[in-house]
């Protein structure tokens, strides 16, 4: 164990863990890197193209290398950071990327071929053969490089989602954060300030750092209680900030119980959409690094990591306890690391300096003017070699930490594509544009010592009230100001291998070829090398690499600029995206209200939309669908069925003018109707094509009900309230979508007259009484009022009876149950097609929005004497001279099917575009012919009567004879509508 | 009285009602509902119902509720009116007034709780509105797991949701699960 005293752990609580199966102990309060590096763990990984051993180079969210992957089976998660896993007791890590033991991993023999797989290896290697690429070379790359392995097997995880709506969003708990917390606190407004960390304090729990004269913790504790004790601030841990969005909204993911071995029935994770008036960035900073000669083994990390694990973890991150620690830096920060390590009796080798006339601020020796050229050590940091302006030695050591200055996270403030600007006196990028209504406090503002954070935090907070209009005065404790002079220093020049992009193996070699190969932009860099492209988005690497370019280009860093920063911030699982509607509830249904009466009887469903309605109802003995497709056809046109139509939409029209609403509305006159009559309309789109088609039924003077095809049922609504609120506002008149309010059902064929008499009250059913395109208010069942529309889909007797929802399904029953001598049957949509398509009507199949009515053949309809939405369009050169028209196809030979989809040809016409004559819209088998038949377009269709023409599907090869008829396969002359 | 058996929006005989936790989740289907649009300055209290600005609800102790649903337009309803023609009892209440029967086009799920909070945890995760929207006396509606839905807020331990009917799986669903999980959230 390399544990030493101190620490902000609950050493009372120990818990077990294993890695790759081994059993360890850490304690709560422990990463799962800290207890790694605590029990003397430092290799944990591969890398991801040269399978180089990897260690934990940092202390949080930006880890480039620990990822491992979590738990087993279905709950396995790969790719997770081990610098930010919440230790808990039976976790269960195992590392990736490797094949064979993670010591002895087989694939490093990639390491031997680095030279052949330099940057951009993949786009000039393997050129030839060109179809080898996908089928050979890619999957074998894949094979070779990279991360963990999913599950393959479904989340069994749940998610859930919630909204937030603060005044104030501070996201980040460090310093700043908390001081900007504890300034709005105090005034009142509501505020939310969320961390990714499991404890808030932010870099102060890595620190020593001295705040009012007592420990930084102290201050951390006393504020926490106080924010605590205010109804308006909510505290939210483990809670991830990951993107900015338009207007204000934040995307957020809370870890709820990914830190809990047994979940206990709460969510793993929630997605919260946080919508803020005013937002501050404190999200601190990340440290980077200085490449050098093979800076990649374990045991090299950052030097503000290595001080993180001393003094929050109480950890030595070296393989044994007592083994020395050396420290490499560019600036004021690596002598405080070593600092910190002495302070736990960890042996300080050297603190090597870039820079000139450095002095030691403790007992340890300092090497000025030096930097470290390379290392030894293939499983773990053994020593490093120190190279001054004289001479070269080895130093013996078991980690080194590296101080290359700090970058800024300025990530969440670019998300609105804002680029960062160069701070020349700090030598970082901060941030500049940030989304409407964020300030950015602290660190991240490049303001990183303590006494600056809390200054700026507090300083935002009260800025970002004042645009709230409220007025606060901030009380910041005097916090003792850290050295922090530094100089650039971006990479140890040399020709061994320097890693920049720890994750995806990118070195400072590769950026020389990538310039010498002229891929200098930012962009082009970023693309021929994937350096900043793997899951840590290059938090350690980027700014490195532009500077490293910078040299290679002559240019300077902000000349040579950043790429793009885009959400997320840390990965987030797809899974708490989707807010926990997985499988049968990923989106919500539509249930009829015969629903139930239909599943009992075995009904097979099919999704209509949102709606699940029943496709077909199969009987005992029937083996496949058309047989019981086709009976429910029959007993339609024999006896009487009944289909839910409740899916087609309903809209209640009252008002005084009603009426000239729907003339608008509609292309054909609508405002004639008659009390009692019900007219077919037609709609077009403001194009003049069509767009809806259906019904219109005039209950009472002024008061219309419209019905709609399934599909358009929304849009229609839609379409008529922006007529009524925007084009017509002067029109009075009002609109209500009654679609759910009412169940309806289509009672069809000769025998449907005789069925309805035995359920209506004192009704006269008589043809003379109720004709064709009746409709009345009635009662049925004993006083249940009801309405009644006498129309026809399937070309039959029919009616539509519509009651309140509630009784949908026992009205189902009762006419099944009354009708069973007239051969009463149900009848799913399967059977509605066939019966529609015998009869000629159109459905969407033909309502396509490419087709207009005059090729519908209802031109006609489309009235002159008033206009309409589409009205003047329709009348347009290319669309009223269009020579289609719906015609009826049956097969020349009747064993032959007719296809959807095919498209028609003369019989001697090639079979190519400059040669189409239509296609056919619909197709089925009909029982009442007696063999498939079709609907379709079809060039001068209606003067072709008796012509064999040809349907073509040239994807499957098939080409069919086809005898043009009517549309009308049923009942042309329309007796039986009329019975 | 029609010699046809109703059933609720969830295809059963008898209401559904469950307790999860803190929570009693309750399917309110005697509720009856009537959309109501009056002519321009025209005044009418429905019912004896305050017809409220927008957002707004009138739901007081009584039986009687309604809420504001567009401009000139309010829904109007009542406990336990399900069975008969509320609409009709309303239009005749109102001769100046549109109404339309609404009573079966939603399906009304009530969550009650002893704590205020409780039902805060609750709102937090279902309604996409900040808290004035959805204080105590406003009815205001919003998007919810995909689904449009009015949240009804009678008092600050009692939340009524009202969703298209033919949704209701879908929308208990969605309430089912969220009251799962602040059932056992520490």
């Amino acid at each position: 164990m390399t544990r030493h005293a101190g620490g902000l752990l609950d050493r009372t609580r120990s818990l077990t863990f294993t890695f790759n199966g081994r059993r360890l102990n850490g304690y709560v309060g422990d990463t799962l890197a800290s207890a790694l590096l605590a029990n003397g763990v430092q290799l944990v990984g591969r890398s991801f193209k040269y399978h180089r051993p990897r260690g934990i180079f940092s202390a949080g969210a930006e880890e480039p290398n620990a990822l491992v992957t979590l738990r087993s089976g279905a709950h396995a998660e790969p790719n997770t950071r081990a610098t930010v896993v919440e230790l808990y007791d039976g976790l269960e890590a195992k590392s990736q990327n490797h094949i064979g033991p993670l010591e002895y991993d087989f694939m490093a023999v990639n390491d031997l071929l680095s030279p052949l797989l330099a940057a951009g290896f993949y786009y000039k290697t393997f050129m030839w053969p060109r179809a080898f690429w996908e089928k050979l070379y890619e999957p074998a790359i894949r094979r070779a490089a990279g991360l963990g392995a999913l599950s393959g097997e479904a989340d069994p995880d749940m998610y859930d989602r919630g909204y937030l709506y603060p005044d104030l969003l501070i996201i980040g708990g460090g310093p700043a954060g908390l001081m900007a917390a504890l300034t709005a606190g105090r005034a009142g407004v509501e505020v939310v300030l969320a961390d990714e960390d499991f404890r808030f304090g932010g870099r102060l729990l890595a620190e020593d750092a001295v705040i009012a004269d007592a420990p930084g913790m102290d201050w951390v504790a006393a504020t926490l209680a106080e924010l605590r004790s205010l109804p308006n601030v909510r505290l939210m841990v483990r809670t991830t900030v990951f993107g900015v969005y338009d207007h204000g909204v934040f995307g957020a993911v809370e870890r709820v119980s990914d830190h809990l071995l047994n979940a206990d029935g709460q969510v793993r994770q929630t997605f919260w959409r946080i919508s803020a008036k005013r937002s501050i960035l404190a999200a601190g900073a990340t440290e980077r690094h200085i490449p050098f000669a093979n800076n990649d083994r374990p045991g090299v990390m950052l030097s503000g990591a290595v001080r993180a694990y001393a003094n929050r973890w109480a950890v030595s991150p070296t393989r044994k306890a007592g083994d020395g620690v050396a420290v490499f830096t560019s600036n004021d920060d690596g002598h405080r690391t070593a600092r910190s390590l002495l302070t736990f009796g960890v042996p300080v080798k050297a603190v090597i300096d870039t820079r000139e006339e450095i002095e030691s601020i403790g007992d340890y020796r300092t090497v000025a003017a030096a930097s470290v050229t390379d290392t030894r050590g293939r499983k773990g940091l053994q020593a490093v070699q120190v190279t001054d302006a004289r001479r070269s030695w080895w130093l013996h050591c078991g980690a080194l930490a590296v101080a290359g200055g700090w970058n800024p996270n300025v990530h969440l403030a670019s998300h609105h594509r804002a680029r960062p600007v160069w701070d020349a006196a700090r030598q970082c990028f901060v941030p500049s544009g940030a989304p409407a209504g964020m300030r950015v406090a602290g660190a991240a503002a490049g303001e990183g010592s303590t006494a600056a954070a809390l200054a700026s935090g507090a300083g935002v907070a009260v800025e970002s009230l004042g645009e709230l209009g409220v007025k606060a005065v901030p009380s910041v404790p005097h916090a003792v100001e850290e050295a922090a002079s530094g100089e650039a220093f971006w990479h140890v020049p040399g020709k061994k291998r320097a890693w920049v992009d720890f994750q995806n193996d990118v070195t400072v070699k590769d950026i020389k070829l990538s310039h010498q190969e002229n891929m200098r932009s930012v962009e082009h860099l970023k693309r021929w090398t994937t350096l900043g492209m793997a899951t840590d988005q290059g938090k350690t690497a980027n700014v490195t690499a532009l500077a490293v370019m910078a040299e290679l280009t002559g240019k300077t860093i902000p000349e040579t600029g950043t790429t793009i920063f885009r959400p997320p911030y840390t990965p987030v699982s797809l899974g708490v995206l989707g807010g926990g509607d997985t499988g049968a509830h990923f989106r919500p249904w539509r249930l009829t209200p015969t629903h139930a009466w239909a599943e009992a009887q075995g009904a097979v469903f099919v999704e209509a939309g949102l709606w699940m309605r029943a496709q077909y109802f199969p009987r005992s003995g029937e083996t496949h669908w058309r047989q019981s497709v086709d009976r429910e056809a029959s007993a339609v046109r024999s006896g009487v069925g009944i289909c839910d139509v409740t899916t087609l939409g309903k809209i209640d029209v009252q008002g005084s003018d009603a009426g000239e609403f729907l003339d608008r509305i509609y292309v054909n006159m609508m405002g004639t109707l008659k009390p009692g009559k019900v007219r077919y309309g037609l709609m077009l789109r403001e194009d003049g094509q069509l767009y809806d088609d259906g019904t219109c039924a005039c209950l009472a003077q002024g008061q219309y009900v419209v019905t709609t095809t399934t599909a358009n049922a929304g849009s229609v609504f839609q379409r008529m309230e922006f007529a009524r609120q925007c084009l017509w506002p002067e029109l009075d008149l009002t609109l209500i979508s009654t679609t759910d309010a009412w169940a309806q059902l289509a009672v069809a064929g000769p025998q449907s007259r005789a069925l309805l008499e035995r359920i209506v009250d004192d009704f006269d059913l008589s043809n003379e009484a109720f004709p064709f395109m009746a409709c009345a208010p009635l009662t049925i069942c004993k006083g249940l009022r009801a309405r009644l529309f006498r129309i026809s889909f399937s070309g039959e007797l029919a009616y539509e009876l519509a009651v309140p929802a509630r009784y949908g399904h026992a009205l189902m029953e009762r006419l099944i149950e009354l009708g069973e001598d007239l051969g009463a049957t149900p009848y799913g949509t399967e059977a509605l097609g066939v019966l529609r398509i015998e009869k000629g009507h159109a459905t969407a199949n033909e309502i396509t929005g490419q087709t207009t009515a005059v090729m519908l053949g209802l031109g006609k309809m489309v009235s002159r004497k008033k206009d309409a939405i589409g009205a003047v369009l329709s009348r347009r050169d290319g669309l009223e001279e269009d020579t289609r028209r719906l015609v009826g196809l049956v097969p020349v030979d009747p064993g032959e099917s007719v296809v959807a989809g095919a498209h028609l040809f003369g019989t001697t016409d090639p079979q190519d575009l400059a040669h189409d004559q239509g296609w056919i819209t619909s197709a089925c088998y009909s029982p009442h012919v007696g063999s498939s038949i079709g609907l379709g377009y079809l060039e001068r269709g209606d003067t072709r009567m008796g012509e064999e023409i040809v349907a073509a599907n040239p994807l499957e090869g098939q080409s069919t004879r086809l005898r043009v008829t009517s549309a009308h396969f049923v009942d042309p002359e329309g007796e039986r509508l009329h019975a | 009285m029609p010699d046809l058996y109703a059933i609720t929006a969830l295809g059963k005989r008898t209401a559904y009602r469950a307790e999860i936790g803190p929570y009693a989740l309750a399917e309110m289907t005697e509720l009856a509902l009537a959309s109501v649009v009056l002519p321009p300055d025209t005044q009418a209290k429905p019912l004896g119902l305050e017809l409220p600005g927008p957002g707004g609800l009138t739901w007081g102790a009584g039986d009687g509720l309604a809420f504001w649903a567009s401009p000139g337009q309010w829904m109007v309803g009542r406990q336990d009116a399900a069975g008969g023609d509320f609409a009709a009892m309303v239009a005749a209440a109102v001769p100046e007034a549109r109404v339309t029967e609404q009573t079966d086009a939603w399906v009304a799920f009530k969550i009650s709780a002893n704590a205020a909070e409780a039902i805060e945890n609750v709102l937090e995760r279902l309604v996409n509105l900040p808290r004035p929207a959805r204080g105590v006396g406003t009815a205001t509606r919003t998007l919810m797991h995909h689904m449009s839905a009015f949240c009804v807020m009678r008092s600050e331990t009692e939340v009524v949701f009202l969703g298209m009917r033919s949704q209701a799986q879908s929308l208990l669903h969605a309430l089912e699960a969220v009251l799962h999980q602040r059932r056992v959230s520490r």
